[in-house]
Formats: structure tokens, sequence, C-alpha cells
């Protein structure tokens, strides 16, 4: 074969590979092409079933959503009026029981005004302290009266048993008479001086018991006065 | 029981009374002694107060004579014309002194106790003070008051505890007066 013979067959082979090459070319890079597309319609499907499989359950979701809403709606509803219903009771508690309150303090306060009362008590015990100490004293005198009487009739039976030693013989029995009566006035004078011991003693022991009782009258009193100022101080706070 | 603390807190609020009722200013001059018994006391009349807590029930007494000295003292304090001073409103005006002292004791005690009461004056003679063991006293204690240029007076005080007494009072140096009621 000569040269030209193979230059023009070498031109045929080229002429016709070349074109061959960017056909296979084309070919190979449409069917990567279709695949590609049928990959990604593939997944476009895909994506759209999962879209639809998400708003399905996003509808649920907004479904139970709302009826749980409604629900919590209709339980808080039940519980505020369970609550205003409550709180209703309590303020009808309360108010009945701050009346009872203050209806005590007021009882409280009635039967104090009424214990305060009792220094009338008191008044008429120092009263009654005063005719007794008006009595003791005209108990005194009466017994100076009779220890004077005593210290005379003790002058009368000395001068008697001077007059009975005058009369000697004649006067013994008169003497023996003198002596009794002196010893009778010796016992009275002693009498009457313990009488008066008695009454001092007495008018200590009458004065200290009054006294006594007006004291703790008065402490009675400070402390019913004390309780009386708190029991307004309690009232007035509920009060407020 | 009773305490030396509450004997010595008792003392000191009877002398410190003492000087708030019978003497015009706290601060004039005084002697306070303390005596054995009252059989000495040249007194005729005693002016006799009582304090009454639910723990214990203490006298107070205040001797005294309607001597002209005592009145002329007793005049000058309350500045009252003496020469117009009857036995009547010298008997009042002893039982005054006799309240301011009590009263300032009171007030002290009512440091400690929150519930005492006074009760008013009486004038009984002295002699019945001879008979203060009847009473079941559990303290006495009795004083000798000498005012210089002045009369003498005897004061006693008497306790009877129903509780145990411990309590210990300062008594300030100074205070202006006792407690004033009607009586």
């Amino acid at each position: 074969m000569d040269s030209s013979a193979f230059i023009f067959l070498l031109g045929i082979f080229l002429g016709a590979s070349v074109p061959a090459w960017f056909v296979s070319r084309y070919v190979r890079r449409n069917a990567a092409n279709h695949v590609m597309r049928a990959q990604a319609l593939s997944l476009e499907q895909s994506l759209q079933d999962e879209l639809n499989h998400l708003s399905a359950q996003l509808q649920d979701c907004e479904q139970q959503l709302s009826h749980a809403r409604h629900v919590t709606e209709r339980e808080l509803e039940q519980l505020e009026s369970t609550h205003q219903s409550a709180l209703q009771q309590l303020q009808q508690q309360y108010s009945e029981g701050l009346g009872r309150a203050i209806g005590s303090f007021d009882s409280v306060g009635e039967e104090v005004g009424t214990l305060l009362g009792l220094v009338k008590t008191f008044e008429r015990w120092h009263a009654d302290m005063n005719v007794l100490i008006r009595h003791n004293r005209e108990m005194h005198a009466m017994n100076d009266d009779f220890s004077t009487i005593v210290k005379q009739m003790v002058i009368v039976t000395l001068n008697a048993s001077i007059e009975a030693a005058r009369a000697g013989e004649q006067g013994q029995g008169f003497a023996v008479v003198a002596s009794e009566m002196r010893n009778l006035a010796s016992r009275a004078e002693k009498l009457s001086k313990d009488y008066r011991n008695r009454l001092y003693e007495n008018d200590l022991i009458t004065t200290t018991t009054f006294q006594g009782l007006q004291a703790g009258g008065k402490m009675i009193m400070g402390s019913v006065i004390g309780l009386n100022v708190i029991n307004n101080k309690a009232k007035d706070a509920l009060s407020a | 029981m009773i305490s030396q603390n509450a004997k010595r807190s008792l003392n000191d609020m009877l002398e410190r009374a003492i000087r708030a009722s019978l003497l015009a200013s706290p601060e004039s001059p005084i002697d306070i002694e303390p005596v054995a018994d009252v059989s000495q006391f040249s007194a005729s009349k005693v002016v006799i107060l009582s304090v009454s807590s639910y723990f214990f029930r203490m006298l107070v007494l205040i001797y005294f004579s309607p001597d002209e000295l005592t009145k002329a003292h007793l005049a000058s304090i309350n500045r009252v014309d003496v020469t117009t001073m009857d036995t009547q409103t010298f008997f009042d005006v002893i039982s005054e002194c006799g309240n301011i002292c009590c009263g300032s004791v009171n007030r002290d005690l009512a440091q400690v106790f929150p519930h005492v009461g006074m009760s008013t004056p009486n004038i009984v003679d002295k002699q019945c003070a001879h008979h203060l063991d009847v009473l079941g006293s559990s303290y006495q204690h009795h004083f000798a008051v000498t005012i210089p240029q002045g009369p003498r007076f005897h004061a006693s005080l008497c306790l009877t505890e129903f509780e145990d007494l411990d309590f210990d009072i300062q008594v300030p140096e100074q205070q202006s007066s006792g407690e004033l009621e009607m009586f």
C-alpha cells in the first residue's frame, strides 16, 4: 500500500473517529443526565412524600394542640370557678369569724366593764373597815373607863384595908373582905391591860387585813384595766 | 424565803422613799439608821400602808408624835400654815407623807412585779406596832430617821411572802416624788 492510500485511509479513520467520539461522549453524557434526572425526580418525590407526611403530622399536632387548649381552657374555667367559689366561701367564713371575734371582744369588754364595778365592792370593804375601826375605838374608850374604875377600886380597897387595920380586932373580918376585893381589883386591872393589848392587836389585824383587801383589789383592778386595754387594741386591730 | 438581794433592795427602796416623803427636798440632810426593834420608839402614832402582790404583802409604817416640832416640820415641807393646822389637817398631812413614801416603794416594786396594788393610809396607835409578829411576817426592818433641827421619826417595813422572793432593784440616787393617790 502506498502512502497516499495510507493517508487516505488515515484521513477516513480520523474523519470518522472524531465524530464518533463526540457522538459517544454525547451519548454518555445524555445517559448520565438521564440517570441524574431520574435520581432528582426520585429525590423530589421522596421529599414531597416526607413533606406531605410532616404536614399531616403538623396538622395532627395542631388538632391535638387545639383540643388540649380547649380542654385546658375548660379546666381552667372550672378551676377558676372552684377557686372563686372557695374564695367566696372563705370570705364568708372570714366575715362570719370576724363578726364572732368582734362579738367575743364586745362580750369580753362587757365582762371587763362588769368587773370594773368591783371597785364598789372595795369601797364597801373600806367603809366596813372604817366602821370596825370606829367600833374598836369605842371599845378602847370603854376599856379605858373600865381601867379607871378598876384603879379607883384598887384605891378604895387599899383605903378599906387601912380602915380595917384601924378598927383592930373588930375590923379583922372587914380586912379579909378588903383583901379579897383588892385581889379582885388587881385581877381586873390585869384583865383590863390584857384586853387593851388585845384591842391594839385587833386594830393592827383589822387594819392590815382590810388594807390587804384594798391593795389586792387595786392590783386586780390594775390587771382588769390592762386586760381591757389589750382587748380594745385587739378589737381595733381586727376591725381595721 | 427572801434572798439577801431582795432584803437589801427593800431597805434601799424604803430609805429612798423616806427621803422623798419626809423632806422638803431629797437632797436635804437626813440621817437614816437601822434599829433593832420598835419597843424603844417614842412615837405615839403610826401611819400604816400596805402593798400587795400575788407573791407578797408588805406593810410600810411611819411612826410619829403629834407634837409641835413634827407639826412645824410637816407644815414647812407641805407649805401649810402651822397655825391653821388642826389635828385632822395634821393627820391628813402625815397620811399624805405615808402615801408618798409607800407610793415610791410601790413604784420601785412595779419594776419587778407588774401587778402590785397599794392601800390608802390609816393611822393607828403606836402600841399596835408591838403586835407585828402576829401577822406572820418573815422579814421586818426598822429605821430611825433623824432630821437635823427637826423631829425624829421611825419607820418599819414588814413583809410576808407567799412565794420565794429573789430580786435586785437598783434604786436610783434621786427621784422627785412618790405616787399620789386620793384617799
